[in-house]
């Protein structure tokens, strides 16, 4: 269930720039329940302009990231062992996005120049650090994490991610797979004309277990002996009735 | 209709989940087995990780064994002694395979010790059981069943020191060889997530020649005692016990069972071994294929495991 508030995050202070970008999220809170299977976050966002300031002929560009909660990764491969194929550690990776989105209104190196890029940390090799030393092992196991990460939907780069329905009205809807991990999400939201970024947004919502689902998890972590023991009480209790239920005398 | 296991973190279908348990379940009842032999590979090829489905099939084989454990102490079906000395033997290897189990997590061996184990476990058991139910199968004549043993021969426990009387089995041996077995079968129980009583009721017919009735009914409490602590255990140690997923399966193999043990009682139970023997074989050649045969995907993704 998903809270279907539109909750404001960023209204800028006005700046020197002639634009503004005011940002909304369909929501900022997405809550795993039992019937969790995924969710779609939604960005909203409206560019202002000025009065005063000149007005541009181009149209805006808008890039979408988000970044899911990073931890270690390891990357294994099967390799054969004799008769066998084994699992082997090809890679491991210290801190890795659990989630990236990188969506955008075209072809990213298209819509943003190669220092917008670099600044705002836009494109697919900024979710991946190229190796300092890349080696043929380990440009193949990089190609892998990508596609297994795209397979999963835990890596997804959208050229048509961001819709422009008015000239200054855009919207991006990011799926997020039931296997996108816990955490905080950072969304990055970028506006630009001609590959120059004009204005940039942060802000982030949070995937967590509540309810129920987030009960049971917490008492499994925090206090196993008990969580057992009503686990071994419960499956007496319905094998106990079980054997009541089904008695033949 | 999709539910989310909030330990397994991810959604399963409560039906496929259901009726797996069930089926699982109505095999068990048919051969009057715990069934956790073939329920933790299923959930493991269902994409459960392998350390949860481990820990979880173990509350599932303790609700199971209840009902069993309950109707052969009514039917007073259980040689008291023999089922302390394998319980306490049960114990040790309990906790002995629990810990083994979180050092292979912690050094991530652990979905590998697993499959290379049901591998021996499933191809070894299902080879024998297959062999045994060809050969019921051609014996048509109806003779007994079982090996038949010239009277006198030799048995090598009963050299074995600290020998007792067990009444109820009607035996005069020695204690180690039953406090070993429950050790045995505890540690690998704790390690694979099965009861073990398809391995071990085996063993105390043939070896020691026990009542049949009496070997169930003392392996249930035996399987009752090291599942229900084996839970206890992985809970506390590493939380890997899905509760949820475990009231799923608990609740289908309750129905399940109950409908394997009705039609157990009208059907050629030699034919039903043959098929039993071939579902082993096929869940063991599946575990088999997957480090025998070229993987389509060699790469695969783990969280960076936990170290120190």
């Amino acid at each position: 269930m998903r809270r279907t508030l539109f909750a404001a995050l960023a209204l800028l202070p006005a700046t020197a720039r002639a634009e503004d970008l005011v940002v909304l999220m369909s929501t900022q809170d997405v809550a795993i329940t039992s019937t969790y299977t995924g969710a779609r976050v939604t960005v909203f966002g409206m560019i202002e302009r000025d009065a005063s300031s000149v007005s541009r002929s181009g149209r805006y560009d808008v890039v979408v990231t988000v970044a899911g909660p990073g931890g270690p990764v390891v990357l294994r491969e099967k390799t054969r062992t004799g008769p066998l194929w084994i699992n082997r550690t090809l890679k491991r990776y210290p801190d890795l996005p659990g989630f990236y989105a990188l969506m955008s209104t075209g072809p990213v190196p298209v819509v943003a120049n190669e220092s917008a890029r670099e600044r705002q940390k836009l494109g697919l090799g900024y979710f991946l650090t190229p190796s300092p030393a890349p080696d043929e092992a380990a440009e193949a196991g990089d190609a892998a994490l990508l596609r297994l990460r795209k397979s999963g939907g835990l890596l997804i780069e959208d050229i048509k991610g961001v819709q422009m329905p008015r000239p200054n009205l855009f919207s991006s809807a990011i799926p997020l797979p039931a296997s996108a991990p816990t955490g905080r999400y950072l969304v990055g939201v970028t506006v630009l004309a001609s590959g120059v970024p004009l204005k940039t947004v942060n802000t982030s919502f949070v995937v967590r277990k509540i309810g129920f689902e987030a009960y049971v998890a917490a008492a499994a972590r925090d206090n196993g002996l008990i969580y057992g023991l009503v686990t071994i009480l419960s499956a007496i209790a319905i094998g106990f009735i079980g054997n009541l239920m089904f008695r033949r005398d | 209709m999709q539910f989310y296991l909030p330990i397994a973190e991810m959604p399963v279908n409560v039906l496929t989940v259901l009726g797996m348990s069930a089926a699982v379940g109505f095999v068990a009842g048919l051969f009057g087995v715990g069934g956790g032999f073939l329920l933790t590979p299923f959930l493991i090829f269902l994409g459960i990780p392998a350390p949860v489905a481990v820990a979880t099939a173990s509350a599932q084989i303790a609700a199971s064994s209840v009902t069993g454990a309950l109707n052969a102490w009514r039917r007073r079906a259980v040689d008291r002694k023999l089922g302390l000395l394998l319980i306490s033997g049960g114990l040790v290897g309990t906790v002995l395979g629990v810990v083994f189990f979180n050092a292979m997590r912690r050094i991530g061996q652990l979905d590998l010790v697993i499959s290379l184990s049901y591998i021996v476990l499933l191809v070894g058991i299902g080879t024998m059981m297959l062999v045994e139910s060809l050969r019921a199968l051609l014996r048509r004549d109806g003779q007994g069943e079982g090996p038949v043993r010239p009277a006198g021969s030799h048995r090598w426990f009963e050299a074995l020191p600290l020998r007792t009387r067990f009444q109820q089995s009607g035996l005069y041996v020695s204690v180690l060889p039953f406090l070993l077995a429950g050790l045995l079968f505890g540690f690998i129980g704790a390690v694979l997530g099965i009861g073990g009583g398809f391995m071990l009721v085996p063993a105390l017919i043939y070896i020691f020649r026990i009542p049949t009735a009496v070997v169930v009914g003392t392996s249930q409490f035996q399987i009752l005692a090291t599942m229900l602590v084996a839970t206890l255990l992985h809970s506390a140690t590493s939380g890997a016990v899905d509760i949820i997923l475990a009231l799923v399966l608990i609740v289908g193999g309750v129905i399940g069972a109950q409908m394997g043990v009705r039609a157990g009682q009208n059907i050629d139970s030699r034919q039903f071994r043959l098929l039993l023997a071939l579902l082993i074989l096929a869940v063991g050649a599946r575990f088999l294929a997957d480090i025998l045969v070229k993987p389509v995907e060699p790469f695969s993704l783990v969280r960076g495991e936990v170290r120190g």
